[in-house]
Formats: structure tokens, sequence, C-alpha cells
């Protein structure tokens, strides 16, 4: 089967990247549209994607993923509702320059999954000062974490 | 190119904005044609078939009567020629009409076969085609793959004969006529197919309704002509008009009967008549319409989902169902009735397992499941219920049929065929061939027309009358009774025609035993009314057109029979003979007729037309008609011509020379037979053969009373046909014993001599009476 | 720019009724322009048949169906628009592809046959062999090919996707999507695989023994319920935490909770009773359809594959 074949096509590599990059877990039981947003984001967050890029057709990107063109319609949408991407008619989506909304919800996320972990730490048997100690210390190294990715990755 | 090109945007929007409609609908021509592509083997088939049939058939048979030598002689061989041609067409007739028969339902049930299958009738019917659409084209096709071989294998025959001359001794309008009536029945059958098609759900079931639709009408005229023949004594089979409709409601029987007259004439009768008449082109013309007209209605009331159903439609289930129930329950009820030799219980036990059985059986194979046999018990039984109440009606007679009998007064016409008094000058050898009656029977239910040609009709009412006294009797076909020396009363076997004063006409048979007072006096008034002397055969030929074939004589000493016709005696003769007859039967008296015995019989042929071959020295005639005449003693000037033309064939030949003696019998009394009995060594068949010699006559001494006796007594043969018989007159009777080496032999070619004769006293009204006083 | 919400095929009360059973009982489904339906049930629920009354092959016994405000029955000017791919395909016999596409192409004025070869290229079909010897998954992605080529406005498939391997079915809802997008394709597919219906498909109906259970949004309906599987403390029952719960499994001091409302309703309520072990999980269509159908008193586990 030669779906795969871009060569003659007009995708450009960009837009092939962005594509490949945009991937859909089925067994995630959330709504589609909900995991394409989360996906957007986490690829405007990483900047993958640069702000005022303009993002991959409704088109496309369906029939890439073979969903529902109405459930890219509709991230997309909600998106906007949000301030995180923009849309030109005639033109398609683009990625919004101003990423306030997205950073501060970030956050709210990251620091709701630090409560989680504190309890999990908890749970371990993990102390207060043992605790915060090493966040500190990935905190201060975060930048080059090798060191203690290898220390820890043989963990996973 | 790849998939996703074809997938990618800018291709399939330039696609979109570049791609015009097409034309809407596919046209009825391009549908049909798809249609009849997809089925190419079957125009291929019937062209295989018209081809062997039509000139293939021509090319085999007009080389085999080309082998045939014709001597110059070129009236003949045109007149053969014709009639092989005849020959031909009904050969290539009926070839055709099996291949139409069969493959109209063939082609029609490939066309709708979808209609039985699922997946087939889904895939249809979502497409933007209207029924009335795939209906027109699937006829139009299943028509089309039959035409187009139909005629051309039409042209191919009609190119063989072309060429090998033989276009002159075909009838080519006729031959026309039939390749149009072809086409019209082709359509018929489809039309039949296709409704079948309609009302079904799968093929055998198709099948099932198409043999009900041919077979039912006459299956119900069977029905109805089976029970009036098991129960009722006086049934007359093929009479009722209603069975005669009901036998001719079938195409195929009446297709293949116009078929077999593709000659256009009835064997050798040489009238060219209709062979097709304006009632069968009506009729096809009509039932076609018909057929197409309903199919068309049903499919676009018939449900997709019925495929694979037994029927297609709720309300088809009754008509399908208990036509046949009540066949099945009437036939198994006769079969078991006469089986057990007309026991009526064993009538019942069988009508209630016939329509149980049947009822089960078609419920099962409707619903397609075994368990619809709880649910349908209901209806069985009451099916059952019916169907004994019916066979009631007729194991009882509850109607009368056998014994009721018309009032005088409201009968018109009184229609008698009867073998013994009645049938002189019946008309029996051509009788069954005049093609003429036939279609004349066969179409217009004409009865009476049909009852006039052979027998004879009363309407005065003195006439009818007597005629009612003649048909009362008990009736009891089946059960022979106890025959009693004693008994005055004679056995009377007729049958009737009642032409009634309503307009209904109805027939019987009837044979009972009658008083022989009241027999004796009906026959008098008949024998001797107007009516029935206007209607004998000798008042109502045509003297220019008849000759005396043959002469039987009843005369002791003679020959048996002679030919005439061809003796050299002229037209005049024939002509002088039939007008002295006509005139001499005028003035015999109602008792000659009645009580003396004949002293021949001549064979008179009425024809149509003859031509003399001179070759063979004789006459061939065309459409004759034979009557046989009685000649009676009192008949003088008729005896002496037939005398003289035969050498005195009707006269008393006994040469006393050649004559032992003449012995007196009478038969034994009563108490003679009882004493015999007690004598164990006799058979009874040989007491009945006993006899008491009560005097002997010899030539030489007796002479002059035994030629009186000669003058005084009559045959054995002659005595047969007087018209009434009284059992007595065997009680005293005469034997001539001829000398051995003075037989003579019968005429008739069989080996057997005849050593004596017996003779009975001359008939007449006074020994009648004597004899019957007793 | 969302197409329009417009209802395109409305049936209004349809009944049917073969012989003694009632395959669709009052049924109201409405489907609008552009979405992509699914029609999910038990076997013998009645898709097959709501399928084929939409095609126009079987008529309605009461009730009205029609498709942009006209009616199907026997109507050409609808009928061109749709095109039926079922679940028993049917071919003329002994033909080929290509003589199949030649007489859809004379019936549906649409008909794109530049489409239909490529599409044909695309899957590797050769147009000139006769289909009576393709597998079964081949006369399905031919069905599918000749239905796409068809340039209808809507297709009604029944239990296409059934039958086809992953990656053809990748292939053809790609192409699907490819259509809605395009021109505003309705699709209305019928299956017995929730999983694959659940990313193509944005509005489903759930039909069971005739009747329509639930139609809804998709996503909607995702966000309407969820799971919880919690520990909760002594003496305290999954009934006093308000919540509006479908069903209740208990495994030892588990509780398996299925309830209406949306997840953060449902977790702050569980919340709220100090649970030992909480734990939320959103609902998959399976489960959600079993939901429904206990809910309605069927117990689907053993027909649901």
């Amino acid at each position: 089967m030669q779906v795969m074949v871009y060569q003659d096509v007009g995708i450009t590599q960009r837009e092939e990247a962005q594509m490949g990059m945009i991937t859909i877990d089925y067994k995630d039981r959330r709504p589609l549209y909900q995991q394409l947003m989360e996906k957007i984001e986490e690829l405007a967050l990483g900047g993958l994607i640069k702000a005022d890029e303009q993002l991959p057709s409704v088109r496309s990107l369906a029939v890439e993923l073979a969903i529902n063109p109405n459930t890219i319609q509709r991230a997309y949408g909600e998106l906007e509702k949000k301030g995180i991407v923009y849309s030109v008619p005639g033109r398609g989506s683009f990625l919004a320059a101003s990423q306030e909304a997205l950073l501060s919800k970030s956050r709210d996320v990251i620091l709701r999954d630090l409560l989680q972990l504190i309890e999990r730490a908890k749970s371990c048997g993990i102390g207060r000062e043992m605790f915060l100690t090493e966040a500190a210390k990935f905190y201060d190294e975060g930048n080059d974490g090798s060191d203690y990715n290898t220390k820890y990755q043989q963990a996973f | 190119m790849t998939l996703k090109n074809s997938l990618s945007e800018n291709n399939n929007e330039n696609k979109t904005q570049a791609k015009m409609p097409s034309n809407s609908a596919l046209s009825l021509w391009q549908l049909t044609m798809k249609s009849v592509k997809r089925h190419i083997w079957l125009p291929l088939l019937a062209l295989l078939g018209f081809v062997l049939a039509l000139p293939v058939s021509s090319t085999l048979a007009i080389n085999n009567f080309a082998s045939w030598n014709f001597d110059d002689e070129t009236e003949r061989q045109l007149e053969y020629f014709r009639d092989w041609a005849g020959d031909l067409m009904v050969l290539w007739q009926m070839f055709s009409a099996c291949i139409i028969v069969v493959g109209a339902i063939l082609s029609i049930l490939v066309m709708f076969r979808y209609l039985h299958v699922r997946a087939q009738v889904d895939f249809y019917h979502s497409l933007p085609v209207r029924r009335e659409q795939f209906f027109a084209s699937n006829v139009l096709a299943a028509f089309l793959v039959f035409l187009v071989p139909y005629l051309l294998a039409s042209l191919l025959n009609l190119l063989v004969l072309a060429i090998s001359g033989w276009v002159a001794y075909v009838d080519m309008g006729l031959y026309l006529q039939f390749i149009l009536f072809n086409i019209l029945v082709y359509v018929l059958f489809l039309g039949c197919g296709c409704l079948a098609m309609q009302l079904s759900g799968t093929m055998p079931s198709a099948l099932k309704i198409l043999v009900l639709m041919f077979g039912l009408a006459p299956l119900l005229a069977g029905m109805y002509e089976m029970l009036g023949s098991v129960f009722f004594d006086t049934w007359v089979s093929m009479f009722s008009g209603t069975s005669i409709l009901l036998l001719k409601a079938s195409v195929v029987e009446r297709y293949f009967m116009v078929s077999a007259m593709a000659r256009g004439y009835w064997w050798y009768d040489g009238d060219i008549s209709q062979a097709i008449c304006w009632q069968d082109w009506l009729a096809a013309v009509l039932l076609a319409a018909a057929m197409l007209a309903i199919s068309l209605v049903l499919y676009k009331r018939r449900s997709s989902e019925v495929a694979g159903s037994t029927l297609a439609f709720g309300w088809q289930k009754p008509l399908y169902k208990y036509p046949l129930v009540l066949c099945s329950g009437l036939m198994l009820g006769v079969f078991f009735y006469l089986m057990g030799d007309r026991s009526i219980i064993w009538m019942y036990f069988g009508a209630v397992l016939g329509t149980m059985f049947m009822a089960l059986l078609l419920e099962v194979f409707i619903k397609n499941d075994f368990k619809a046999v709880k649910k349908g018990w209901r209806t069985a039984a009451l099916a059952s219920v019916a169907v004994c109440l019916l066979l009631s009606v007729y194991a009882f007679d509850l109607v009368g049929f056998d014994q009721r009998r018309p009032a005088s007064e409201k009968v018109d016409t009184i229609y008698v065929f009867n073998s013994s008094f009645l049938d002189l000058s019946s008309d029996y050898y051509s009788y069954g061939y005049d093609e003429d009656y036939f279609l004349d029977g066969y179409w217009k239910l004409n009865r009476l027309a049909w009852l006039g040609r052979s027998y004879l009709k009363f309407s005065e009412p003195e006439n009818v009358a007597a005629l009612l006294t003649l048909t009362n009797g008990e009736q009891n076909r089946y059960t022979s009774w106890e025959y009693d020396n004693s008994d005055m009363s004679t056995s009377v076997y007729l049958s009737v025609a009642y032409n009634l004063k309503n307009g209904s006409v109805q027939a019987r048979h009837y044979w009972h035993r009658l008083d022989i007072e009241s027999y004796q006096q009906a026959l008098e008034t008949l024998i001797g009314s107007d009516e029935w002397r206007q209607q004998l055969g000798i008042n109502n030929l045509d003297i220019e057109h008849t000759v005396a074939c043959s002469l039987n004589s009843y005369q002791l000493g003679q020959e048996d029979y002679m030919y005439l016709e061809d003796l050299p005696l002229g037209a005049e003769w024939h002509k002088q003979l039939l007008q002295t007859m006509r005139s001499e039967y005028a003035e015999l008296s109602m008792e000659e007729l009645l009580y003396t015995s004949p002293v021949g019989m001549l064979e008179l042929g009425e024809y149509k037309e003859r031509t003399y071959d001179p070759i063979g020295d004789y006459y061939d005639y065309k459409g004759m008609r034979h009557f046989s005449t009685w000649i009676y003693p009192g008949m003088t000037e008729t005896i002496a011509m037939l005398n003289q033309a035969t050498n005195g064939m009707l006269n008393v030949n006994v040469d006393l020379s050649n004559v032992v003696e003449l012995r007196e019998y009478r038969k034994l009394t009563y108490d003679e037979e009882a004493e015999l009995r007690e004598k164990a060594t006799y058979t009874s068949d040989e007491i009945f053969d006993e006899r008491k010699l009560i005097a002997t006559y010899k030539p030489e001494t007796d002479a002059a009373v035994i030629e009186q006796i000669l003058q005084n007594t009559v045959t054995s043969s002659a005595y047969s046909h007087s018209l009434i018989w009284n059992d007595g007159i065997y009680n005293n009777y005469y034997e001539l014993i001829y000398k051995p080496g003075a037989e003579y032999s019968e005429d008739s070619g069989d080996v057997d001599t005849v050593t004596s004769a017996i003779l009975y006293t001359g008939p007449s009204r006074e020994l009648f009476m004597q004899l019957t006083k007793k | 720019m969302m197409k329009g919400m417009m209802v395109v095929i409305t049936t209004q009360n349809i009944s049917k009724r073969f012989n003694d059973v009632l395959a669709l009982n009052d049924i109201s489904l409405h489907i609008n322009k552009g979405a992509v339906f699914g029609l999910v049930g038990t076997n013998g629920a009645g898709k097959s048949t709501f399928l084929r009354l939409l095609a126009g092959i079987y008529r309605p016994d009461s009730g009205s169906i029609t498709i942009d405000d006209q009616p199907i029955w026997e109507n050409n000017e609808v009928k061109r628009r749709i095109c039926y791919i079922s679940d028993e395909q049917y071919f003329f016999a002994n033909a080929t592809p290509l003589e199949v596409a030649r007489y859809y192409n004379g019936i549906y004025p649409n008909f794109d046959l530049q489409r239909f070869s490529e599409l044909m290229q695309g899957f590797e079909l050769t147009g000139n062999r006769k289909i009576n010897t393709f597998s079964k998954g081949m006369k399905k992605q031919l069905s599918v090919i000749l239905g796409l080529s068809a340039g209808v406005d809507y297709i009604f498939c029944d239990e296409t996707f059934d039958g086809l391997d992953p990656v053809m079915r990748h292939a053809v809802k790609s192409l699907f999507a490819a259509d809605v997008a395009d021109r505003g394709l309705t699709p209305i597919i019928a299956s017995h695989n929730l999983r694959e219906l659940e990313d193509i498909c944005d509005h489903v109906g759930l039909l069971h023994r005739g009747g329509v259970l639930l139609e809804k949004d998709l996503d909607d309906m995702k966000l309407g319920a969820g799971k919880v599987q919690c520990v909760l403390p002594e003496g305290v029952e999954p009934s006093s935490l308000g919540l509006n719960i479908v069903i209740d499994e208990q495994r030892g001091q588990l509780h398996t909770l299925i309830a209406r409302g949306t997840q953060e309703e449902i977790m702050a309520k569980v919340a709220a009773a100090n649970p030992v072990f909480m734990e939320f999980l959103p609902l998959t269509l399976e489960e959600f359809f079993i939901m429904e159908t206990e809910v309605a008193g069927y117990d689907l586990k053993k027909l649901f594959i």
C-alpha cells in the first residue's frame, strides 16, 4: 500500500513532521478532540510548533489519522476558544503568538501532578526533608539532567 | 498514481470542479441491453433451438420429400406437396410451441430471479431506478432474447423454402399468422411467468405457482367431473359447460391444440378454415396484457424483504392453499370410497386424511417450518368438515341429481340417444371427424347444436311426456339385480339432454328397468309421432349427393353383406332407390316400424363432393357421412329394386332339397326345469339350454307346411333388429337342419359353416300383446 | 468551520414489521449534514433494517423517512444521491469490476470513472479480473471503491469495516475522512465494532430490539459519564455520595462505579467522602453502551465482542 509516499503530493516536510508528531493513543479513553488538543498544546510548549506557524489542515490531518474531520475541526475550535490557536478564513489555522493561557494551564497541571507525586512519595516512605532536598537538586541541575537521568533510569 | 495522490486536496478539488454530471437515469434501452448481455446464453440457446426447429428440419424434410418420384403427375404432385407442406407447418409449429413455452418461462424467471435472493434484490432496489423501469427492462430483455432468434430462424427458414422452391406449396398467409400468434403467445407466457415471480419468494414456489396457474382450472374441472361420475348414476361426462370452459382455461393446452391445426384444416376433410379463430386472438391479447399489468402492479407493491419466503403477499395464502387442500381431500375421499367398495365410512376417513395432510403440509411449506403444524390444526379440521359435507352432498345425492326429472311442462326439447330403438339412421362413421363440429363444440359451447347432430330431438308435449316416462326408474348402476324370469320389465338405457324452457341444458345417462306396459306405450307414442319420422336419416338426406354403399340381408340363407357402391348401377338408379325408399317409409305404419323385423339393412353415404378416377375406375368421395336404414317387409318396391340389383339378396333363400328337417321346439316349463334340477347331473346352463321337441317336419312330406313356416318366421339376426323385445318369443321356436355337405358358409370370410338356423315367429303387435299378457 | 448542523435525514416514528417480528418500533432519528453517524446495536436490533429503509429498499409500515425533506421511496432524485453498501455484496455473475463500474456509471450521474480506476490502483485491485475470484475482503474493498466513486452525498455502510484488515480499515477511513472534508459526504455506518466507530464517527445511535436507546454526539456522550474505582471509608456507601450512579460493582472493598456527570463533578463528590483510594477512568464507547443497555434491562456482555 502506497499510502505513505509523500513526494509528489506537495505536502511540506514541515507538515510532514508535524503530522508525524500528532498521533492518537487508541487506548486513551478520552474524547479524541481532547487528545488532539493536548497533543497540539504539548507541541506548542515544546517549541516544535512556532508561533504564527500554520497547523496542518483539517483535511490532511483527518486523512492522516483516519478520523472524522469534524473531530479535528472541533479540536481547533476549542483551541481557538482558549486562545491558543487562531484561524484565517481560506487559509487555515495558526498557532497564536502569545501562549499565556497555555503556559498558565501547564503550570496548573504540573502543580497538580506535584501534589500527586507528593502523596505517592509519602506512601513510599520518602520524608519531607529528603523530598525537598532531591527536588532542589533536580531543579538546579535540571538543564543538564543527564547524570540523574542515568542514575534513575534504571528504576524504570 | 498513488492512493495518497488521489487523496491530495489539490487533485480532488480540481476533479470535483471539472466533473460534469452525466445524463440522468440510464435509458430503458441501455438497461435492457445490459440485462441481455449478462444473460447472453439465453438468446444463443434460443437461436440454436429455433434454427433446429425451423430451417434445419425444413431442409431435412424437403430433402426427404424430394426423393419421391412422380411420373409427370403435376396435379397430384402439387397436391402431395401441399399436403406435406401442411405437415411441415405443423412440425415447425409444434417445435416452436415447445421452445416458446419453455423459453418464455425460463427467460422471465432468469430476468426476475433477483427478486428471490436477498443480496440481489437489496442491490437493485437501492439503485436510483424506479420499479417500473426495472420491470420494463426485464420484460423487454426477456422478450428480445426470444424475438431476435425467432425472427432470424424464421427468415432462414423462408430462405430455405425459397431456395428449394417450396414457397409455392406453403400457405404463406397462414405461416405469417402463426409467427405473429407465436410472438403474442410468447408475451402471454412471459406474463404468466412474471406473475408467478411476483407472487413468490423462492424458485420452487414460483414453479408451483406456475403449475397452479396452468393447471388449476383443468384440475377443478377434473374434480367436478370425477365427483359427478363417481357418485351420480346418471352423470354425463364432459357435458357441463363449466367443465368445458374450465378445461379450456389452460393456456398451455389451448396453445398446443391450436398448434396442431397449423396445417389449416383437420385431417383430410379439405376445408381450409380458421386455425386460429378470433376468440384465440382476443383471448391471447387480453390475457397477455392482463398478466403483464397485474405483474407490474404487484411488483410495485411487493416488499423487497419477501425474498426467500414462499409467498410474497399475505392474501395469497388462502388462494394458494385451499384449492389444493380441497382437491386433496376430495380425491382421497373418493379413492377410499371406491377402494372400500363404495363405503361411506371409508369415504369420510379418506376425506379427513387427505384434507388434514395437505393442509398441514402446505402450512409447513409456506412457513418453511415444521412447527407450523401446531398452529394449523384448527383450520385443517374446519377444512376437513367442509370436505366431508361436500362429499356427503354427493354421496347421498342430497340435490337429487339422479332422482329428479323435470316436469313435462318445463321442458322445451328433449334430446335422446338410444342405441336400441332410436338410432335409426345415425351418422356413426363421421362422428368426431368433422373438424367443423370439433371447433364448434370446442369454442362455441353450443351444446345444442352439437347434440342436434347425433341425437334425436322431441318437443311435442306428448312426445316429451313419453320420453319422460321412459326415464322413470330407480338408478342403480352399480348394484346388480337378480334376473327374474317372471319379471315383466325391460331394461332401458338412454342418454338424454333436457333443454328446459328457462334455458338450462342438463344431460343424463339412464339405465334402469321399466315395466313393459309403460315401455310399450311410450314407444308407440314416439315411433308413431311425426317428429320422429321427420328426423329419420332417409328423410333428411340430400338425394342428389347420396349413394347406397352396402346392403346387409337378414333373410334366411343369404350372404350377409354386399358392397353396392361400385356396382354398375348408375347414378340414376341410386337416386330412384332413395326416392322409392323415402316414399315407402312414409307409408309404413307405426306397428310395422315398431313390431316387425326388417329384412335387411342398407347403408347410405351422403357426400360433399366426389371425383371419378378413370384409371382405377372408382369414385373418390370427400366428406362422406354414413347412415344406416332398415328395410321393412312393407317396402315392396324398394325390396324389388334391391333384389334386382343384387340378384335376390332380400329373399328367403332355402332349397328344400338341402334340408334334412324342420324341428319345432318349446322351452321347458318351470316344473319341468325343477325336475331336471333334482337330477344333479345337470348344470343350470344345461337346463337353460334344454328344450322340448314338439314336432318335426320333413321336406319330403311336409314341404307346404315348411314353406309356410319359413315365410312366417324370421332369423335371429332379423329379430335382433326389432325395436321391441320380449323374451317370451324364445318360448316357441324352430330349427332348420341342413344336410351335411349342403351347408353354406357365411360370406363374412369366417370359416363358420352354418349347419342349422334358428327361426322365430315373425314379430307383430298381436304376438307382442299376447306374450306380454302372461 | 464546522459544517452546518443542518438536519438532513429525518426519520419520524418509523416502524417496520416482518411477519411476526417487529424489527423497528417507532424510531425517530435525525442525522446532520456532514456528520459521520454510527449506528450500533446488538444482533437483530434493526440496524440493517434501518439502513435498508434509508436506502429505499424497504418501505416503512408507518411513519416518514426523508432526506432533505423528500421521501426516499421510489424517488430517483433522492436515490441518485445515495449509495448503499450492503453487508452481503452482490455483483453480477462473471462480471469484472470495470463492468460493474460502467453499470454504476450509467445509473449514477456523478459517477467518476477516473477516480474509480485511481482507487482501484491504490488498493492494488485489477479492474479486469472476474469478481468471483476475489476474496471476501477484496469484494468489500470493491464495494467501498464503487461507493466512493459514485459521487453521492450519502453513503450507507452496513458492517463495511468489519472484515477488513487494519491497514485496509485505516485506508478506507482516510478516504471517508477526505470526502467528508471535501464535499460534505454524510456517511452512516452500521457496525458491531465500536472501537472502529469511535474514531470515525461523531454521532452515534444505539439501537436495541427495534428501539433507539440513545442518539448522541459522541464526544458529549463521553463527557457525560465516567467510571471511578474507589475504596470508601468504613461505613460509607456509594449511594450516599450524591452521584447519579448507573452501575455499582463491588469486589471486596473495591467499588467500581459508573455514574453520570463530568469527570470533575464525579471526582469532586467522591473526594468529598475521603476515599482510601480513588481513580477515574473515562468510559470507552463499549462500556458506555453496555451501561445504557444494562439500564434498559438487557445483559449484553456475552454478545459484544
